[in-house]
């Protein structure tokens, strides 16, 4: 009886079967596929238009064709060094957030007692608003704050004025930056570790590996997929970077520190420029897309999958 | 076994074990250095505004001002803040449950026709930054009449295809046995999605809801552009920025406020902890 | 069975989707649905900012009882930029207030004032301070009413001048003098001076100095005008050459000078007449004192600078916003910021009180210098990008402070951005 009933659901053949699901999908997407299109698809194609007309804040639009494009890359004097900002930033911030989480993920090893803790505990700063760790770093870098307070009563020696210094404020960024995101990476790690199937490990033990040898030949490999993930959803992260700077060093001194999104919002809201705004949201949009495509490419060099 | 093998088992324990103390000691001072700023933060919120920067820096000022955090409710509508931060990522945080794991659950575990393009869709709008469509959106949010409102701070950003995504992940984990007993058993999908599979994917819901609310309850740009009246849809963080006014910057109180703006997200963290870890490992964000 | 489960799920879906948007469409605060509630946009920050603009509604409520009249605010910092955003979309607040030095670039969104609208809100010109509508002209239209009256004052804090042993800083007084006091007032725990991030926060000195604004009389940038250009760099010496002030540390301490000064780092900070009360009123905890710009070779420069209350262009009840505006500054809500200490109010009646408002010790002091600081001060120009000028200045000037960039170049490349 059971037998021949479930013969008889397989023999109404595929198509009515997947026409079905479809219909109970479509029932279980359409909050997502509203959604996703008033709050998406309409904003995207909206700011294409936008970036196609002069679109003051408020007054007359007129289409400018590639007008905005053209101003960004040839006029604006605050693009270049928006781009260029962008770029360094992803270049120091990515690969020290990864270093510092991989690092503690290894050290937080299970022999470690209340790992558990220290997790919470390096995992603080990514829940805590970013707009209140901005502040108070901003108190810690100032001048008479505590890190040139502490260097000027120990060592008497003070320390350059950190966020106002062409070069130590975008340092002083990505340090925040990194003291901040870093324990999200390092969960993503810290969880990819604790799959490591214990045999392959144990295996590597008993031929010797240790140290070094161990992390670069077992370990790193058998991370690489967690590793990837991390490295594409930071490049993102980086390339959309505005609280900080916006707080900490307000993107100067000059336009030392303004990244892209900055420039955009300023371009937007404080220039009063939409047009241009949204011209520069679309560099800066395909400027991730081809990043990540990249990165999608060029994985299968270095991420081993295990199926 | 013999001897010699023995005495090198003997040293290699006795090196293991000062290389577990130095290990602990290691991490330790590691954490120190990292919670100092968060420390250092805590203290200055109890001083008096004018000590906060002295020379040489003191961790306890000439007095301990529990008054501080007190004075950040009467210095600026603060109050206000954190309940409307409460609420918008209370509901924030709902709407996305609710949309990822539907929308989750179709992707993962039905089959229908143009399941992958549409999933490809939802990949690439993973891509679009929030920050790329702020403009465009508070044209949007003007055509519907949200402009501000509980509403435009808590929907435009709660379809984003991160939780559609990771439900997926996690739901395609699940052995798919279980439909197949549920629908012999005679349960519609809708059954066999709330009472089998939503309860399996407990931890990764959890994930999702820590993400999400964390989310909303951290973000700047977006409440920065839509919120008009401070007094009455102000969330928490443009909230913090305005203790730097005309009238000088009230560090004690804005660490005092900083501090307070930090404690929920923190207790969520503890008490999920376990869920967190679980959750990312299971949801497959190791990369599938 | 099947089906009308999936059915379900979307409807439902959908049904909370359109529930909040109907709701949604109820409970906004713009001008857009209800021309019977007038909405009145501010700046405000603390909440005695908020509890103060409460009374002057109050006030407006009870003049007008037949009309519905709210009051949004936002952050000083964030105010022009919320206003922008709103301008954007058509949802500027009927009532909206406006700073003089900024409303050349928002003029286009105001609707220009006739001799009728002024009758229509109860408005004689004559009551107002003279020149203070000026503050609120663009281009020979009328596009507000003044609220208040400012100038930029010279602060001083008497504490730390008694502890250097420097004399604190008479009524019309030199740069020499200027000089002299910020050295003598310098030691090793603190600066005889602060200097300002804001726009007039550091521009009073050097227009001061120099005897020229940086917009020329023909309405044009001149911000490389040699002698404005020479002052400007002056101003820069005193932290990187004088060291008599301290460089800032962040493009976004907006407040910097001030800040310095109320935290007793500074002897000297320039700022306006706004806050004079919560200076004075020894919030800051030290004994405070004021005084107004030195004069330089080409003798007192100041400018009178103010802010005020103006109509949306887009406002759908104008008749009422008109009303409300008078109400605004009408002599009863006059009295109430004179009295409050708040600002100096732009309405020739109610200035006394305002001095009345202050402790008895300072009263002759702060009297004689917004009466010298008033004596001849002259009408402030600014280019229809005033706002973004600065916005962009701003970050530069902590290259300038930090010995990283020169005065001149900032300025020249600044001018070369906007003057076109």
């Amino acid at each position: 009886m059971f037998m021949t009933r479930q013969q008889a659901s397989r023999g109404r053949g595929r198509s009515a079967l997947s026409k079905v699901e479809s219909r109970q999908a479509l029932g279980f997407m359409s909050p997502a596929l509203v959604g996703l299109a008033l709050f998406t698809i309409v904003p995207v194609g909206l700011s294409i238009v936008m970036s196609l007309f002069h679109w003051p804040a408020f007054g007359d639009r007129s289409f400018a064709g590639l007008g905005n494009y053209e101003t960004l890359f040839t006029q604006s004097p605050d693009f270049w060094p928006a781009l260029r900002n962008s770029a360094v930033f992803t270049l120091l911030y990515v690969p020290a957030n990864l270093v510092v989480a991989l690092g503690l993920a290894l050290a937080l090893g299970p022999r470690i007692r209340g790992r558990g803790a220290f997790r919470v505990l390096f995992f603080i700063p990514v829940v805590t608003p970013i707009v209140a760790n901005a502040l108070v770093w901003k108190m810690l870098l100032q001048p008479q704050g505590l890190f040139n307070g502490v260097s000027m009563t120990v060592f008497g020696y003070e320390l350059p004025n950190f966020l106002a210094d062409q070069n130590w404020a975008m340092i002083m960024v990505v340090v925040m930056s990194v003291w901040q995101g870093m324990g999200y990476n390092m969960l993503i790690f810290s969880a990819a570790l604790e799959q490591l199937p214990a045999p392959v490990v144990e295996a590597a033990r008993i031929d010797g590996a240790q140290g070094v040898r161990m992390l670069r030949s077992i370990v790193l490999p058998m991370l690489s997929p967690a590793i990837f993930f991390a490295t594409v959803m930071t490049v993102i992260t980086a390339l959309q970077v505005f609280a900080q700077p916006q707080l900490l060093t307000g993107g100067g001194p000059g336009n030392a520190t303004m990244p892209l999104v900055q420039f955009i919002y300023n371009q937007g809201f404080r220039f009063q420029d939409l047009g241009l705004a949204a011209a520069a949201a679309w560099v800066l949009f395909v400027l991730i897309i081809l990043l990540t495509a990249f990165q999608f490419r060029a994985q299968k060099r270095w991420v081993h999958y295990e199926h | 076994m013999s001897t010699e093998a023995l005495d090198t088992r003997v040293a290699g324990q006795r090196s293991g074990c000062v290389r577990l103390v130095l290990a602990h000691v290691g991490v330790v001072l590691a954490a120190a250095i990292f919670i100092m700023p968060l420390v250092y933060a805590f203290f200055s919120a109890l001083k008096p505004n004018t000590e906060i920067f002295s020379m040489p820096p003191t961790l306890v000022g000439s007095e301990v001002r529990w008054s501080n955090f007190v004075d950040v409710f009467t210095y600026g509508p603060f109050a206000t803040y954190i309940a409307n931060s409460f609420f918008v990522a209370l509901s924030g945080t709902f709407v996305v449950l609710v949309v990822s794991t539907t929308a989750g659950y179709a992707f993962g575990r039905l089959r229908w026709r143009g399941r992958d393009a549409i999933f490809l869709v939802f990949l690439v709008t993973l891509m679009v930054p929030q920050e790329v469509l702020v403009v465009p959106m508070f044209i949007v949010m003007q055509w519907f009449g949200w402009v501000d409102t509980y509403q435009s701070l808590i929907f435009p950003f709660a379809f984003t295809a991160f939780g559609t995504f990771l439900m997926r992940q996690f739901f395609r984990g699940i052995p798919f046995e279980l439909d197949e007993a549920a629908r012999v058993d005679g349960a519609g999908p809708l059954r066999t999605f709330l009472q089998i599979i939503l309860p399996l994917a407990r931890s990764a819901v959890a994930v999702l809801a820590v993400f999400t609310f964390m989310a909303f309850w951290n973000s700047y740009l977006w409440p920065l552009i839509t919120v008009v009246d401070y007094q009455s849809h102000g969330t928490l963080p443009i909230g913090l920025a305005t203790f730097s006014g005309q009238n000088g910057t009230r560090w004690d109180l804005q660490m005092a406020a900083a501090i307070i703006s930090m404690v929920p997200t923190t207790i969520i963290v503890i008490a999920l902890q376990k869920h967190l870890v679980k959750g990312i490992a299971t949801a497959g964000l190791g990369g599938r | 069975m099947r089906i009308p489960q999936a059915v379900s799920v979307s409807t439902a879906a959908l049904a909370v989707l359109a529930l909040t948007a109907a709701c949604g469409s109820g409970g906004s605060g713009s001008s857009g649905d209800a021309s019977s509630t007038i909405v009145w946009d501010m700046w405000a920050g603390s909440q005695s900012d908020i509890d103060a603009l409460e009374a002057t509604l109050e006030i407006v409520r009870t003049e007008n009882p037949d009309l519905e009249v709210e009051l949004q605010t936002a952050p000083w910092n964030d105010y022009f930029t919320k206003l922008t955003t709103n301008l954007s979309s058509g949802n500027m607040a009927c009532v909206t207030s406006m700073n003089g030095q900024r409303l050349s670039g928002y003029a286009s969104a105001f609707e220009p004032l006739t001799d009728a609208d002024l009758e229509t809100a109860g408005i004689d010109p004559a009551d107002f301070t003279e020149g203070s509508l000026d503050i609120m002209s663009y281009d020979g239209d009328l596009y507000g009413i003044p609220y208040d009256v400012a100038a930029m004052m010279v602060y001083f804090n008497k504490d730390l001048l008694a502890e250097a042993g420097t004399p604190d800083p008479e009524l019309d007084w030199t740069f020499d003098d200027f000089e002299a006091t910020a050295q003598g007032a310098t030691t090793d725990t603190h600066k005889g001076f602060a200097v300002g991030m804001g726009e007039f926060q550091w521009m009073a000195l050097p227009i001061a100095l120099s005897g020229k604004q940086p917009v020329d009389e023909s309405g044009a940038l001149a911000l490389t005008d040699p002698d404005f250009e020479a002052a400007a760099s002056w101003y820069a010496e005193l932290v990187t050459v004088d060291e008599v002030a301290s460089p800032a540390p962040s493009a976004s301490d907006t407040g910097w000078g001030e800040n310095e000064y109320a935290a007793g780092n500074a002897a000297m900070a320039v700022d306006g007449t706004w806050n004079a009360v919560s200076y004075l009123d020894n919030e800051t905890g030290f004994a405070a004192g004021m005084t107004n710009l030195p004069s330089g070779p080409a003798g007192n420069t100041a400018l009178v600078l103010g802010s005020g209350y103006g109509i949306a262009k887009d406002c759908e009840d104008k008749e009422a916003a008109l009303k409300v505006l008078g109400s605004l500054v009408g002599e009863a809500a006059q009295d109430e910021i004179a009295s409050s200490g708040r600002s100096y109010p732009a309405r020739v009646s109610s200035q006394p009180l305002y001095f009345e408002s202050l402790d008895e010790s300072v009263r002759d002091d702060v009297q004689a210098a917004f009466d010298a600081a008033f004596a001849n001060v002259e009408g402030q120009r600014s280019t229809s990008d005033w706002d973004q000028v600065n916005t962009a200045l701003q970050p530069s000037l902590v290259s300038v402070y930090n010995d990283q960039a020169t005065m001149a170049d900032v300025l020249a490349q600044v001018q070369q951005q906007f003057g076109q």
